[in-house]
């Protein structure tokens, strides 16, 4: 940290953040947290302007008043109007779903003009980057489409996210930063298909799929998920209340357990990577199946969420050995 | 509502090159088109030459791909018209040389147009060009270029800031208003607060004035030998009261007491005691006090020309000078006015001797002139009846009045009096005073102007610069006299004004007001147009802001609570704008937001206010395991509310239905928690 604010660049991004704050996935654009600082246009303007009220002062010249009052006052009004053409916007950070080391994060930042009137020459990117801007009718809304490249599992952080717009006259540049709390999650790399070592309790635990008539308990109804499927709603239940909910089932015996210490003696990233194929695959197959990891036990299930954490906890698991080392550092 | 979206963002490049459109440009050449036209009329074609042929150009690069200059072109184009402004005018930091260079660069960058900062340049130069059209020229007729210049800049500058597509013409000019709407009464306060200088901060270039004036310093009859008449005005007056009549209406200016035989000059003020003005005791019974106010055009002097003989002034550092010059302490740069008090008497009492310099003759020139004065005054019984005697011989022997006499040689008064015997106010005025110290009289010429005329629809009186005119006074019996001998030889000068006074083909060539009555009657208005604008917005300065300060309160009103009053009126306009843009939007706010807002209030005093960080999934999860009844009407509103945010743009009817769901969910009351 101590090194990466010696760049003075660095140190005042970090002024930034710490004084706005991390944000959620949905941000409006407060006057508080819009910069504006005149642009070099806007300083030569000032220059010229000052020029033309010495000169009007010295000729004692009403018309050269006239005009350099005038033309003062526009840029003084537009002041006002560069930084309320960036204010109300609402930002919101959609996508991101998760994704394998090695794919590309695609994420999408929509820049949403809330308001009713119009908003004229938004440029958005990431910082550093460059755009050109983007009008944006009333109600209009826009996306950025972020590609981020991904090397290695585990959390990414999304990257910092700078609205600016220099409408109207390109005298001033008013600007926001926005920080994305949101976490990019990086699971392991599956291994190919074909792996040789299949771990011995997974292999004799066929099951046909059908867990809803199968030996899973109903445990009750809970709120849906994203994308659950259909087949778990509770159809009765809407009818009955006129509320949406999902069946919930705990599983009862017949799960497989996908065990490290099955894995034999690979190193850390191939088990990761060939327990990553193996929910791969019991997910396709929509089979009930557990995770068990030195120190950490997902007890079997099965759904999208399931699959989900027990790849979130591949990703970012830290094995005893290295956590212990870690630790043991001052 | 329909659902917009666009395209998003791409980097810059993607789309070629950067370039201007030809909108873009268009509003550009509007814009250069109207700043220059003030200064083309005036400055020599070849730079109307320039301006045309790089407008073309550009036009020509945009429509038709026609290639544009590189750097080294430009910088050379840059180089030469710099060259030719200094060769023209021998200079390039005068008000027209620099005008040229100005409107030459304007033209030149054309040439340069490619991204944003170019385009911004140019409205900037184009707006500095205007500027010195101000400098220039202030008329009435400014207003209307003011307006085009700012209006047609601002929207010019709206469209050069655009790196995409410009605005459609409608859309810019409704922005542009809006944002001038908002602009205008901050200027307008500042132009009435912001503090003005009594005094400049550095020498103005006296160049371009002279050639204008109707009076100056020194006098010598002999060079000019054709007056040239300009219809401009020297100053408006408004009497309060009747007006006095024409013949007596002399505005007096400089005094001219020191004579070389040719040329008449003032005496160096400095080390003369000054005058005060004639008490009103003083005046003689029934003299006529006039009161007035008078409008002065800038001359770069410092005559503030009353009307004779001044009894009061309210110019606050304003003196008589030891020859009862009225002077202000600094040139008069601008248009200004000032009020005074004057009676019109032919002569006024001058208890100190006059100068030495007053009776000074040069011996050794214009000896038959010498020769004359005392064989007339001999032949005279007194000095009064030789003053009327020479008056007598300029009525009575075959003098004339022009406007072209011919020149007179090394002897002026004699070549005058005794060859030509034709010419004008500054020649009969130089013999008189000539003839009158040759006897013994002191005597000096006092330049001024004589007469005015009426503006028939308002109530002032025109002086102009045509109306200048030379007379004499002689110091008699202890008093300074007032002795017109131009008057004795076309008494209509005095009497009608410079157009009666001639012969038919000459006066017809006087471009004075009122040849032609429809003519007239337009010329005349636009003249009362342009004496209110003067009177009111040009010659507004530090004076009036006092009057105004005056009135606000202020009893002696400084520098400093002008600025002060400045400050705070400019901030409470810009605070007050700021409030009503705020409050617009608020009232602007996204009704869907609102309504979750009322929500997570309601939920509030159920269990605890959402934290900012919290989700609305979480805070809703978060109340319901507190509250687990709500179960059932908070998971679907907060569904609802999800998918109507973050699902393209919502309906109104969805809204409102989400509204009406906030409204109707019945809580429990609070203190009956679980």
């Amino acid at each position: 940290m101590d090194i990466q604010l010696r760049n003075p660049a660095a140190l005042v991004q970090h002024w930034f953040r710490r004084r706005q704050g991390p944000d959620g996935d949905n941000v409006e654009l407060h006057q508080r947290r819009i910069y504006i600082l005149p642009t070099r246009t806007g300083l030569g303007f000032g220059l010229v302007l000052f020029t033309m009220l010495l000169g009007a002062l010295n000729y004692s010249n009403n018309m050269g008043f006239a005009l350099a009052f005038l033309l003062t006052s526009i840029t003084v009004v537009s002041i006002h109007h560069t930084q309320r053409n960036l204010a109300g916007l609402r930002v919101t950070v959609e996508g991101c779903s998760a994704v394998f080391a090695g794919e590309l994060i695609e994420c999408g930042v929509r820049i949403i003009n809330q308001s009713r009137s119009a908003r004229w020459q938004i440029e958005a990117g990431p910082a550093g980057a460059a755009t050109l801007p983007a009008d944006l009718p009333a109600g209009g809304s826009a996306v950025l489409r972020l590609c981020l490249p991904t090397t290695r599992r585990g959390t990414q952080a999304c990257p910092v996210i700078r609205l600016s717009t220099r409408y109207p006259f390109g005298l001033f540049e008013a600007w926001a930063w926005v920080y994305p709390e949101r976490e990019l999650m990086v699971y392991p790399t599956p291994a190919a298909r074909l792996a040789s070592a299949l771990p011995a309790h997974a292999a004799d635990l066929e099951h046909d799929g059908d867990h809803l008539r199968g030996s899973d308990e109903f445990a009750g109804l809970r709120v849906p998920l994203p994308g659950e499927s259909p087949a778990r709603m509770a159809w009765k239940a809407l009818a009955r209340s006129g509320q949406l909910l999902a069946k919930d089932f705990r599983s009862g015996a017949g799960s497989s357990w996908f065990d490290w210490d099955a894995l034999g003696p690979q190193d850390i990233e191939t088990r990761l990577s060939l327990l990553t194929r193996m929910i791969l695959d019991a997910n396709a197959a929509g089979r009930i199946y557990g995770l068990r990891l030195p120190g950490i036990e997902l007890p079997p299930d099965t759904g999208i969420e399931h699959y989900h954490r027990c790849l979130r906890t591949l990703a970012v698991y830290v094995p005893e050995a290295a956590a212990t080392g870690g630790a043991g550092k001052p | 509502m329909k659902a917009r979206q666009l395209q998003g963002w791409r980097a810059p490049g993607t789309q070629g090159p950067e370039q201007s459109s030809v909108a873009q440009l268009l509003w550009l050449l509007l814009l250069v088109l109207i700043v220059s036209t003030p200064h083309l009329r005036t400055l020599p074609a070849w730079v109307s030459g320039i301006m045309l042929v790089a407008a073309v150009w550009r036009l020509g690069a945009a429509w038709n791909r026609w290639p544009l200059p590189g750097r080294i072109v430009r910088g050379t184009l840059t180089l030469a018209s710099a060259l030719a402004v200094g060769f023209t005018w021998r200079q390039i930091s005068g008000l027209e040389a620099g005008s040229a260079l100005l409107v030459l660069m304007l033209a030149l960058k054309l040439l340069e147009t490619h991204s944003a900062r170019d385009r911004a340049l140019v409205v900037l130069i184009a707006w500095f060009v205007l500027f010195a059209a101000f400098l220039r020229e202030q008329s009435l007729g400014g207003v209307p270029l003011l307006a085009a210049g700012v209006l047609v800049g601002t929207l010019a500058l709206l469209q050069a800031a655009r790196r995409r597509q410009a605005i459609p013409p409608a859309t810019g000019l409704l922005l542009t208003t809006r944002l001038l709407a908002h602009a205008v009464p901050l200027a307008l306060a500042l132009f009435l607060l912001f503090p003005r200088l009594p005094a400049p901060l550095w020498a103005l270039p006296s160049g371009g004035h002279n050639g204008r004036t109707g009076l100056s310093s020194q006098m010598s009859p002999g060079d000019i030998t054709s007056l040239a008449l300009s219809d401009a005005p020297a100053f408006r007056v408004r009497f309060e009261g009747p007006p006095p009549e024409r013949a007596q209406l002399y505005w007096r200016g400089p005094v001219l007491e020191s004579f070389d035989g040719r040329r008449w000059r003032t005496l160096p003020d400095a080390g003369r005691k000054h005058q005060h003005a004639v008490p009103l005791r003083q005046l003689p019974a029934g003299a006529r006090v006039h009161k007035y106010e008078i409008v002065l055009e800038p001359h770069h002097q410092r005559w503030l020309l009353p009307l004779e003989t001044p009894l009061g002034w309210d110019v606050a550092d304003a003196s008589l000078s030891a020859s009862r010059e009225l002077l202000s302490t600094r040139p008069i740069a601008a248009r200004s006015a000032w009020r005074g008090r004057s009676a019109t008497l032919p002569r006024f009492r001058e208890a100190r001797a006059p100068e030495a310099a007053t009776l000074a003759v040069n011996a050794s020139r214009n000896p038959r002139s010498l020769a004359l004065a005392g064989e007339m005054r001999a032949a005279a019984g007194s000095d009064r009846a030789y003053l009327r005697n020479i008056l007598g011989m300029f009525r009575q022997q075959a003098f004339y009045y022009t406007l072209e006499p011919p020149a007179l040689g090394d002897e002026p008064v004699d070549d005058f009096l005794f060859r030509t015997r034709s010419g004008f106010c500054e020649h009969y005025a130089s013999a008189f005073a000539l003839l009158a110290r040759a006897a013994g009289i002191p005597a000096r010429v006092v330049t001024g102007y004589q007469g005015g005329e009426m503006n028939p629809l308002a109530d002032y009186l025109i002086v102009r610069q045509s109306d200048a005119h030379a007379w004499t006074e002689v110091w008699l019996d202890g008093y300074w006299e007032r002795y017109d001998p131009t008057a004795a030889v076309a008494p209509e000068r005095v009497d009608a004004g410079m157009a009666a006074a001639l012969p038919g083909s000459v006066g017809a060539d006087l471009p004075l007001l009122g040849s032609s009555p429809w003519f007239g009657r337009v010329a005349f208005g636009w003249d009362a147009l342009n004496a209110q604008w003067d009177r009111w917005v040009l010659a507004f300065g530090p004076e009036q802001q006092n009057a105004l300060l005056g009135r606000l309160g202020f009893s002696s009103p400084s520098l400093r609570d002008l600025a002060l009053v400045c400050a705070v009126t400019a901030s409470t306009i810009l605070l007050l704008f700021t409030w009503l843009t705020l409050r617009d939007r608020a009232r602007e706010q996204d009704p869907l937001e609102q309504s979750w807002q009322l929500l997570c209030q309601r939920l509030s005093r159920l269990s605890r206010p959402r934290k900012p960080e919290e989700t609305p999934g979480e805070y809703s999860a978060m109340v319901i395991a507190a509250r687990p009844e709500l179960a059932g009407p908070l998971t679907s509103l907060t569904a609802l509310y999800l998918r109507l945010r973050y699902e393209g743009v919502p309906s109104r009817t969805e809204i409102l239905r989400f509204r009406r769901l906030v409204r109707q969910l019945r809580l429990p009351p609070a203190n009956a928690r679980g």
